[in-house]
């Protein structure tokens, strides 16, 4: 093994990523060649220098507050979800209205309305529960869908 | 672990904002850092930290596999960094420090004991800025030890062998550049 060899395999020995038969022989070198000895010793220096080597203290918080930041940066979205079962009830009550499939139904509450003394004269006037309706079935498919997730514990 | 990782990574991508949060939890001192090393300035590091996070969280449905979400997070970091840095003209400010040992925990290198800490930061920052940019990005990536060189070549888009080779250049490089405090 010559010197320029020895070299490559410094960083390898170093970190321990260097197998035999290839340790013992830079081994063997770094016994008789005083240069290459020198730059082993260096590099495990450069290692210790750069493992000492910190990026410094950040205020009590500081990483909180940048994942508070990136949330709230990410806005309040609203995550629409909507099964099959929710569009389907939608569409009926659309279809329901337009198509006056549901009069009997609306007539029903209407009585029931009027026997509580509610003043229903007419289906024209019944628009705000259609309204309400529709409004339920967004509620049935508008919700926030995130279950709590399991703790991660991962080592960085 | 790596599954529930997975995990927290497929809910991510459904739009779970909760294990999104998580997400930012574990990784974001990694890509803090990270780009810390590359922009060298605090502010801008912490800026482009959430913009990594908020671009990623917006790929995130684009990613086929979970099992990469680490490198593919460090991949938009360091891209995100290296655009920044070439766009500020911002002075660096001083990131790399060192700090008193403890009394009877020297190093056993006398010349790294005996050198003035400050000096020693400004010598370790000098150097590795001095750096030619392929390999000054390598080590931004490989001292925090925690990647492996398949990782780290997948981040920089290159092979594992041309990670490790990079990094023996730019260790010797850095020898040469810091002789006198080794």
């Amino acid at each position: 093994m010559d010197c320029q060899e020895a070299n490559l395999w410094l960083d390898s020995m170093n970190h321990g990523d260097l197998t035999e038969p290839d340790s013992s022989e830079l081994e063997g070198h770094l016994a008789k060649c005083s240069q290459c000895s020198l730059e082993r010793d260096q590099a495990r220096r450069l290692d210790v220098l750069l493992e000492r080597a910190s990026l410094g203290h950040f205020p009590e918080g500081f990483f909180d507050r940048q994942r508070q930041s990136v949330m709230a940066r990410l806005g309040p979205e609203l995550e629409w979800h909507a099964p099959p079962c929710s569009l389907l009830f939608l569409v009926m009550v659309i279809a329901g209205y337009f198509g006056g499939s549901i009069g009997p139904f609306m007539d029903s509450v209407l009585s029931f309305k009027s026997d509580l003394g509610a003043a229903w004269a007419s289906v024209d006037e019944i628009a705000p529960l259609y309204g309400l309706l529709l409004l339920l079935a967004f509620g049935a498919v508008a919700r926030d869908p995130d279950p709590e997730p399991v703790p991660v514990e991962v080592s960085q | 672990m790596a599954e529930d990782l997975e995990q927290q990574v497929r809910l991510s991508q459904q739009g779970n904002r909760r294990a999104f949060e998580q997400l930012v939890g574990i990784f974001q001192k990694q890509v803090f850092f990270t780009v810390l090393r590359v922009v060298q300035d605090r502010h801008m590091a912490d800026d482009v930290t959430q913009e990594v996070f908020i671009k990623a969280y917006r790929a995130l449905p684009a990613l086929q596999e979970p099992a990469y979400f680490k490198t593919w997070l460090l991949r938009i970091a360091m891209n995100r960094a290296i655009d920044q840095q070439r766009r500020s003209s911002r002075e660096r400010e001083q990131v790399f420090f060192f700090e008193e040992e403890p009394a009877g925990a020297g190093t056993e290198c006398e010349s790294l004991d005996r050198a003035p800490l400050a000096e020693l930061g400004t010598a370790l920052q000098e150097a590795l800025a001095s750096l030619p940019q392929k390999l000054r990005r390598v080590m931004a990536l490989s001292l925090d030890g925690k990647l492996s060189h398949e990782e780290a070549g997948r981040i920089l888009g290159c092979p594992a062998g041309t990670v490790k080779s990079r990094l023996h250049h730019a260790r010797r490089q850095l020898r040469e550049k810091l002789k006198r405090y080794l």
